[in-house]
């Protein structure tokens, strides 16, 4: 029996150097981040309450959740492109294991996001980067990196079992982006969509990130969306298990686990 | 003639070679509007311009969708395996290049319809009745002036090999450098002149000019001066193309150009 620590470290890599020849996730952790860094910095900027770590916070979590959107709805339909989805199927490792690997890969690699968007605000636009709550930028850092690595785990059955819903959720970027509040509070949005707001882990991650690095969030408002992030997480690891279970279930009675 | 128009309308059904009914409409005309609308957003939030500034910008740098699709039809010449049928062809080099922005150019010109329209309807943009004729023609003029930078990403993307990636950045750069978001004013020096260089720099201007009562006329030479960028990038792609042909023919490399 291989430990499941080997299986997600081993898959994680294989991850992390493929994403590495991937010009379409290069651009989403490089280029991208770093466009809407600098745009919303000489936007922003203006502002009287000006913080440019509201900038790089916003614009790195762009990247991860890009990552975590594109790369999770395409996990499991790159493996059966690839043909190796009946290696994994039949392998004695867990499917949730690799799926979980491989999307550890890509949330580490998502975090060269913040890197570029860092420089940004560091190096081309000399700002002094201040993190005012560095501890609980940490924790809610590692909170919010999990609550977006459940969300790509999740997403990767639904790739395969629901292609049209796939190809809706690939457009679903940018939405987030506007409703998770990444670079302007969500009271500048109509009140009817504040509830949707509210049921996205990329809305608490942005809550619990945005509040830390200005010290503006008490530790009770900062306890409440670890709390969420958590469930959130919770919920989207059950159901991505017996999704991935539903899938190979079905490709097995169809005989469609390969496309060659 | 008859090539021009066969070859416009295959370079448009190809389009929906990769992208089906529901994928156009997701793909091709939703991500614009959504995308607007973030801009426009960080723009309120940033509070320095009036909100008409962000949306008139980025109405027109939605130019860039027929942009994208002139870009893929030059380059999956190759990915299809019909790049070294093309170079064989006796047919006008010309009318097979420049034949492909027809229907492309109506299509984007919808496309920035669709965005003012979206824009008029979820944030109140408001365009005096005097505005329409000149923002018409700048509509027209974003969609060619696209267009001609298709067309240079299109040979360049036998270079630089990803078509795609290759107009996303382009993408990214027209809504950073055209003053879409950012007056050039703010911008480095360098970074202003590229902007100028870059076709809808201008167009944009006209159309803000136009939203707050510019008469026609006055417009013009902004309009034009974004044609003839566009013509010049378009020449640019085609001269590289040739060059690319030449080489590939004295080479032997038909197929990868």
């Amino acid at each position: 029996m291989i430990g499941p620590a080997r299986v997600l470290r081993a898959a994680a890599a294989l991850q992390i150097a493929q994403l590495s020849a991937n010009l379409f996730m290069l651009f989403c952790v490089f280029v991208q981040p770093l466009f809407i860094a600098v745009t919303a910095m000489y936007i922003l900027r203006h502002r009287p309450d000006f913080d440019p770590m509201y900038v790089v916070v916003g614009a790195g979590l762009s990247g991860l959740w890009s990552v975590a959107l594109f790369d999770g709805t395409w996990a499991v339909q790159s493996e059966r492109w690839q043909g190796t989805l009946e290696l994994i199927a039949a392998s004695p490792a867990p499917v949730m294991l690799v799926v979980g690997g491989r999307m550890l890969g890509s949330m580490a690699f998502s975090l060269l996001s913040m890197v570029v968007c860092y420089a940004v605000g560091a190096w081309l636009f000399g700002y002094e980067l201040v993190v005012r709550d560095p501890l609980g930028f940490i924790v809610a850092f590692a909170f919010g990196l999990f609550s977006l690595w459940s969300i790509a785990v999740l997403l990767s059955p639904i790739g395969i079992l629901w292609r049209t819903a796939a190809r809706f959720l690939n457009v679903l970027e940018y939405p987030v982006y506007i409703l998770a509040g990444f670079l302007f509070p969500i009271l500048f949005l109509p009140g009817w969509s504040n509830p949707v707001s509210n049921l996205l882990p990329p809305y608490w991650a942005a809550v619990a990130l945005h509040g830390t690095a200005a010290g503006t969030l008490s530790r009770p408002e900062l306890m409440l969306a670890l709390l969420v992030l958590v469930l959130a997480s919770a919920i989207d690891l059950l159901l991505a298990r017996s999704l991935l279970q539903m899938v190979l279930r079905a490709a097995r009675r169809a005989g469609t686990l390969s496309l060659t | 003639m008859r090539l021009f128009a066969v070859n416009a309308l295959y370079s448009y059904k190809a389009l929906f070679r990769w992208q089906s009914p529901e994928a156009y409409v997701l793909q091709k005309m939703m991500f614009p509007l959504i995308q607007l609308t973030f801009f426009a957003l960080i723009g309120q939030f940033g509070g320095s311009r009036p909100l008409a500034f962000y949306l008139i910008g980025n109405c027109i740098a939605v130019a860039f969708r027929p942009m994208f699709s002139i870009t893929t039809a030059i380059a999956d010449e190759r990915n299809g395996g019909t790049l070294p049928f093309l170079i064989a062809s006796p047919a006008s080099r010309i009318v097979l290049f420049f034949g492909r922005a027809t229907l492309h150019v109506i299509d984007g010109m919808f496309d920035i319809v669709v965005a003012f329209a979206f824009a008029i309807v979820v944030f109140g943009l408001r365009l005096p009745d005097s505005s329409l004729p000149g923002m018409a023609l700048a509509v027209l003029v974003a969609s060619l002036a696209a267009c001609g930078m298709g067309f240079f990403l299109g040979a360049l993307a036998y270079v630089v090999l990803d078509a795609v990636f290759l107009a996303n950045v382009v993408m990214f750069a027209l809504l950073l450098l055209t003053g879409a978001n950012i007056p050039l004013s703010e911008l480095p020096a360098p970074a202003r002149a590229f902007g100028e260089a870059l076709p809808l720099t201008h167009t944009i201007a006209a159309a803000r000019a136009y939203a707050q009562g510019l008469e026609l006329e006055a417009g013009l030479p902004l309009l034009i001066g974004d044609v003839i960028l566009g013509l010049l990038w378009a020449l640019g792609g085609f001269a590289l193309f040739t060059l690319l042909e030449h080489q590939a023919r004295r080479r032997g490399t038909l197929e990868a150009v």
